[in-house]
Order: structure tokens, then sequence, then C-alpha cells
């Protein structure tokens, strides 16, 4: 049923579900050793995940051996992920890997692949560019190059846009094909690590419909903004307690910075955006979960807000924390190079602004 | 309550009773915004013409009273001073259900009822509450807020007004600024020093007679060139000490009260819905002055809506939290920092997209108009309180933050 309004209640349930989220990813921390590795990949803290808490198979249904919940629910989840800075695959195999398989409406795909990706043992991730595809028999084999994938380099499955005569496709291609080179770039965001991916005559799976990838893509990337926005918003709401913290017990001038006004407001007008972006991250999530035709605006308005909220509030965090916050032991730089990296992945400010103009007909 | 009616019921009967006096309002279809028809006044501040405004009181003042008899008038109120008894989702639901009706414009009653009346409640004795709660909500009576003076802006703790006892009364000597509805008000909620200090101990609270011998209302015209506020001068003005509200010395408690509600009834209108934050007004002026194929418009409109459409998000989630009982957070107090930048990126917007035609009238519909938002804009940073003392307010209480020595 299409709903006009969404529901914006939360209940027990969900509390409880954010505080289960937040002591998990509280009691498994290591951001600083992992992101030192080559992967920026803990993989027991992982595997930890999906057996104890199944964070996984959130998004999957049920028939597909998922928990079968909603972007309500995958919003708490992501925000608790941005405040945490998680740096495994999370964004990748469920925003945008999982979403993308649900919105393909390819039961056999779904079926054949939804399944591993919730245990935590596939870890997948998309590709979106003009690769080209021709049929191989009863399969199809791929050609390009695809860049800038979240954690593409520790991927066993990718989701890859490619052309064929039908047009714009999408299909699944498995790392371990001969045919794959996927390699860590160096990236801005040291917690979520990007990657090149080069496919040279890689057997891949069509998912949907040939040439169906159009729709299939924007409604993922729809998704998948509301959850790279929730994390936004928690990662803005993790450095103003930061900020906040440090000005009540750092002095100068023989009392707490805090008690100047210059820091007082500048904190003030952080709260008001942490406030107004996750406000904005969870209307959106529940417009979405309810189905409203409010939906594509409000999706574009939270990722616009959040992206450069996130990236304000993360900038500003370093202002208030003076000389520490610029050293590289202090951790205002994860958020503020996290803050810079997550406001470009799926399009940046800018374009959301000109979709909102789009999406409203003007 | 056993007698608590089922929503249903109580909106049932709460319809019946609109439907038999008031027409309905036209369909959504006539009623939506379109490009030169009606007025193309964009008011920022109510600033109504006096004549028409003393003439529009008599039929809201009616309306109130048949409200009152009807038990709709004070739905959420307590039942010893009149009111319905009912829990605050049947308020929200009749006020959704008033929108359908076309019903006298109750704007003159913001003060009195939004403001002064949820004061008395809280801080009033008994024969106060019971005097004057029915009178504020019947509209017999209108209250203005005597509050800001000339010396006494951000720092209201430093009102040099004063009430001096005199047997069983006071005399009030001052002057009083920025009164929105003194001219309409039949009695003021006024703050008075009553002695030297301490600071913020110095201050008592009264209900003054708006037509007592003494007090002189004057328009304040502002820089927009018309007159939403007055001055107000008192000289010796007798108020008996039973209009006292609150201890001696408790003044500053009350006057609290009163305007964390003022800065509520402002933080609520931080959102576009109808009226001149709409959408579809914004985009029917970006066609009209042929700027919707120019990217930095397009790209300023979108920033703008996020602006605007994030503040009413805000609400609507503060709303929810309060329909299911949980406590406010800091949204209303933020929601009214949102309302000044919206302001001032509503006055920038409109300028770029309209150019020569928003700094001289050439007669066109829907264009010079908008300089009300362009001259208006200034003062929403100042109402209610200026932003930045909100600022140091919601740093001391809501982040915690020391005050500055």
């Amino acid at each position: 049923m299409v709903s006009t309004r969404p529901d914006l209640t939360l209940s027990g349930e969900h509390d409880e579900l954010r505080s289960t989220v937040r002591q998990f990813l509280a009691a498994t921390a290591n951001v600083r050793q992992v992101m030192e590795t080559a992967d920026g990949f803990d993989r027991s803290s992982w595997k930890q995940m999906a057996e104890q808490l199944g964070l996984q198979a959130l998004l999957v249904p049920e028939r597909y051996e998922g928990l079968g919940q909603g972007p309500v629910e995958a919003q708490i989840v992501f925000e608790e992920m941005g405040r945490a800075l998680y740096s495994g695959p999370y964004f990748a195999s469920v925003a945008l890997a999982t979403n993308a398989l649900l919105c393909s409406g390819d039961e056999a795909a779904c079926g054949d692949l939804l399944p591993g990706i919730a245990a935590g043992t596939t870890i997948a991730t998309l590709a979106l560019a003009d690769g080209t595809a021709n049929r191989d028999g009863d399969g199809w084999v791929l050609e390009g190059s695809h860049r800038f994938l979240p954690n593409g380099h520790i991927a066993d499955l990718f989701l890859v846009t490619a052309r064929t005569d039908a047009g714009l496709s999408l299909f699944a291609v498995e790392s371990a094909d001969p045919g794959v080179k996927a390699r860590a770039l160096e990236s801005l965001d040291l917690t979520r690590k990007l990657a090149a991916v080069t496919l040279a005559g890689a057997k891949a799976r069509l998912v949907g419909e040939d040439g169906g990838a159009t729709e299939i893509v924007q409604s993922t990337l729809d998704r998948a903004r509301v959850a790279l926005a929730a994390e936004e918003a928690g990662g803005a709401a993790r450095c103003l307690e930061m900020s906040v913290e440090y000005a009540k017990q750092r002095e100068q001038f023989g009392r707490p910075i805090g008690s100047f006004q210059a820091i007082a407001h500048r904190c003030v007008e952080m709260l008001q955006r942490v406030e107004f972006a996750r406000a904005a991250s969870r209307y959106a999530a529940s417009c979405l979960a309810a189905g409203t035709s409010e939906f594509p605006v409000a999706g574009r308005v939270a990722a616009a807000y959040c992206g450069s909220a996130y990236r304000w509030v993360a900038t500003e965090n370093i202002q208030v924390h003076g000389g520490i916050g610029f050293t590289w032991e202090h951790d205002a730089h994860l958020h503020y190079r996290r803050s810079w990296a997550s406001e470009t992945l799926l399009e940046n400010t800018d374009q959301h602004y000109l979709a909102i103009a789009d999406r409203l007909g003007l | 309550m056993s007698d608590q009616p089922a929503l249903e019921e109580f909106l049932a009967e709460a319809e019946a009773f609109l439907a038999s006096r008031y027409p309905l309002r036209a369909s959504e279809e006539k009623t939506r915004f379109q490009w030169g028809e009606g007025s193309d006044e964009v008011r920022v501040f109510q600033e109504p013409d006096p004549v028409e405004e003393a003439e529009a009181l008599p039929r809201i003042r009616e309306w109130r009273a048949a409200l009152w008899d009807a038990g709709l008038a004070w739905i959420s109120g307590p039942t010893e001073y009149g009111g319905r008894g009912l829990p605050r989702s049947y308020e929200a639901a009749f006020t959704r259900l008033t929108r359908t009706f076309d019903l006298p414009g109750d704007a003159a009653l913001t003060v009195s009822l939004g403001m002064i009346a949820p004061t008395i409640l809280r801080h009033a004795d008994e024969r106060q509450k019971s005097e004057y709660l029915p009178a504020l909500h019947r509209a017999d009576l209108i209250a203005c807020q005597l509050f800001s003076e000339p010396g006494a802006g951000s720092d209201l703790a430093a009102i040099r007004t004063k009430a001096v006892p005199d047997g069983d009364r006071w005399l009030i000597t001052g002057q009083k600024v920025w009164t929105s509805g003194a001219h309409l008000a039949d009695v003021g909620e006024i703050i008075c020093q009553t002695a030297p200090e301490p600071r913020h101990r110095n201050l008592t609270a009264f209900l003054v007679d708006m037509h007592a011998p003494g007090v002189t209302v004057r328009p304040l015209r502002q820089m927009t060139g018309g007159a939403a506020f007055n001055e107000v001068f008192l000289d010796g003005v007798e108020v008996p000490d039973s209009a006292r509200i609150g201890a001696i010395g408790e003044g500053w408690r009350v006057a609290v009260t009163t305007l964390s509600h003022e800065r509520s009834a402002m933080g609520h209108s931080a959102f576009g819905g109808a009226g001149i934050l709409s959408t579809e007004r914004l985009m029917q002026l970006i066609r009209h002055a042929g700027a919707a194929e120019e990217p930095v418009v397009r790209r300023a409109f979108g920033e703008l809506v996020t602006e605007l459409r994030v503040a009413r998000y805000t609400q609507e989630i503060m709303a929810e939290k309060a329909r299911t009982g949980q406590p406010p957070g800091p949204e209303i107090a933020l929601n009214k920092l949102a309302l000044s930048d919206n302001m001032a990126a509503l006055a920038e917007f409109v300028t770029s997209v309209l150019g020569p035609r928003l700094i001289a009238d050439t007669g066109e519909w829907g264009t010079y108009a908008w300089t009300s938002v362009v001259l208006g804009a200034p003062g929403y940073r100042l109402g209610g309180g200026s932003d930045e003392v909100l600022k140091n307010m919601i740093a001391e209480r809501v982040l915690g933050l020391p005050k500055p020595s």
C-alpha cells in the first residue's frame, strides 16, 4: 500500500537495535590498527558481526535467509556505523550490493547470491561504469575498467553495469574469475578504501532484464544515498560530542574554552546541523519504508543536507580542537577524511540540488 | 478520565459544530497558488491595515465565544478552568480539522493564547486562573506581552520600568517597546523592577489593564515601513496587588515561561508549506522570471528547498515525539535559528531571481512585493530574543557548556 505520510514513530525495539549495534562496534573498535593494514579491513570482526548480530542480513528478505528488516532499521544501523567510522565493507555489501540485487527483481539471482551476502561469507560491491558485455554461449563476458569502488579490493562479488545491444545492463561477476583484476587505490578516506577493477573477458551473469539497468541503478542509488546520509549524520553527531567534550575540559586564558562565545556558538551551530541531519535521514528512511511519493525528493534532500552538514561539522571539529585536532594521532582527521569522501561518493551536493529541482518539476 | 470520548467520536462532534456555522474552505485545487491571481503580498510580519483589523475583531470574538460554548476553545486545558481536559492529540486533530473550514483568522490571538495563557496557567493563583483563562480563550480579553525596553533588549533582566507599592496597589511607570498587538489588547503581562537588586530576583510580573489611565500605546514603525509592533508608555498606572502574577521578586521566572512559548511559536513556523515559503510559489516565480533553465538558479533553488524541507522534517519528528509523549529535545530552539537563516536565504534567492524588478516597482504582479521579505528578514534574527542570545542559552542548557565568566 502506498501511504501519503511516513510513520515517524520509533519503538523500544529500535532503541534496542541502536544500543546493541553501538555496543558491538565499541567492543570491536580498532579503527586505527585496521586503517594501517593493506586491506583496511578486519575480517574477524566482520565474521563476528555476522555470527553474533547478523547485521549483514539486515535488508535481506527472510526467503533469502535474511532478517527482512527495512529502511528505518537500516538508518539506525548506518548511523551507528558512521559514528564508529566502521571500516568494513558494510556499506558496500548492504547499501549497494544488497539493494542492487533487490531492486533488480531477479528472483533467481537473489536466491543464489543474497544468502551468502546475508551470512557475511560473500563480500559484495557495486561498480557503475560503461563497460561492454558480449554473449558467450549461455553466459556473458565483460570488458571494461571501473574506478572508485568502495571496498572493491576485498570484494568476492561485483555487481557491474555494462552495455549490451539492448542498453545498460546489470551483471554479477566473481572476483575469483581470472578475467578480474582488483587493486586498492590510495584513498583520502582511510576508513573506507576505494578500489579499481579491470575486467578482461570476465565471465558474468546477467542480473535482471537485458538492458534494464538504468532503473535498477537509479532506485539502488536512491536507497544507498539514504544509508550514506545516515552514516554522515552519525559521524557528525560523534564530531559534535568530541568538540563539546573538549570545549568543557580544555582551558586557555584561565577558563574552559567552551565559555567563550566564539566556541560556544560554533558548537550550537554544529548541534543544529547534527539534529537536522539526523532528522533528514530518518525522515527519508521513513518515506522509503512507507513508499510515499515524497521519497524521491526527500532522499535527495537528506543526501544533500547530511553530506554538507557532516563535512562542515567535521571541519569545525578540528577548529574547536585547535592544534591537537590537526595531529595524526587525533581522530578528528578520520572524520574529516570520511566526510569529504562521503560527500562525493554517490554524486555531490550540487548534483543533489539539481536533482531536487528536476524531481520537483522545475 | 472515564468520560473521555473516543477520538473519532470527538472529531465527529467537532465537525458537526463547525459545519453548522462555517462554510467549507474551497478545495485544494482552488486555493493553490496561481501566478497573477489575487494579492501578491508576501509579508514576513503581520502588518494588517488598522481599520480592517479593528473591524475583524468582533467576528473573531464571536467565533471564539461560540467555540468556547461548544467546548472546543481549549481542548487540552484543565476542566477546573473551563478546558475540556482531553489529550493534546485531540487538540492537534481538531486543529487539522479546522483547516478544512473557512474560519475567521485568529492571528490577533497568537500572543494571548500561545504565550500569556500558558504563563498564567503555570504561575498565577487560583483566582487569577479562574478569571483570566476562560476570558482569554473566549477572546473576551486579548492580551499582549510588555517585556522589552529601550534599555533592555538582549539583556532583558536590565528592565527599568518600576512598580512602586502604594497600599494594596502598585504604581507602574516606564516604557516598553516591540509590543505586538498592544493596540488591540485589553490586558498586558508586564515585567517590572520592584527592587533595585539583586539581578534576576528584583523583578515582578503583573497583568496590567491596557485601558487604564496612564497607558499610552503608539505604533512603532519598523524598517519595512509597516507597524507590526508598538511602543507602550506607562505613567503612574495603577495595578491592584491582586493582579500580581507570582511572588514579588519572582518575575524573571514568569518571563522565562512566556519567552519559551514565544520561541516555540516562532520555531513552529520554520518550514515552508503554504504561504510565502511554498515550493510551488517559488517555482512559478522562477518560471515567470524566465530563469528556470539557468543551472545557477536551479542549484540555488535545490539548496533553498533542502534547507526548508529539513526544517519541516525536524518539526514533524518533533510533533511525533510530542504525540507519543516523549520529552521534547532541543529542536524548538534550533528551529527558530533555522527560521532566521531560511528567511535570509529566501531573501537572497528571490533577489537573484528577480534582479532589478526587486529594487523598483514596475507594477508587474508578484515581483516588487518580495521586497517585504528582504526588509523583514533581519527582524527574524532578532524576534523572540536575538539569535546570539538563543545560542548562549542552547550552549548552556543543551550542550552543558560553561557560562561566559
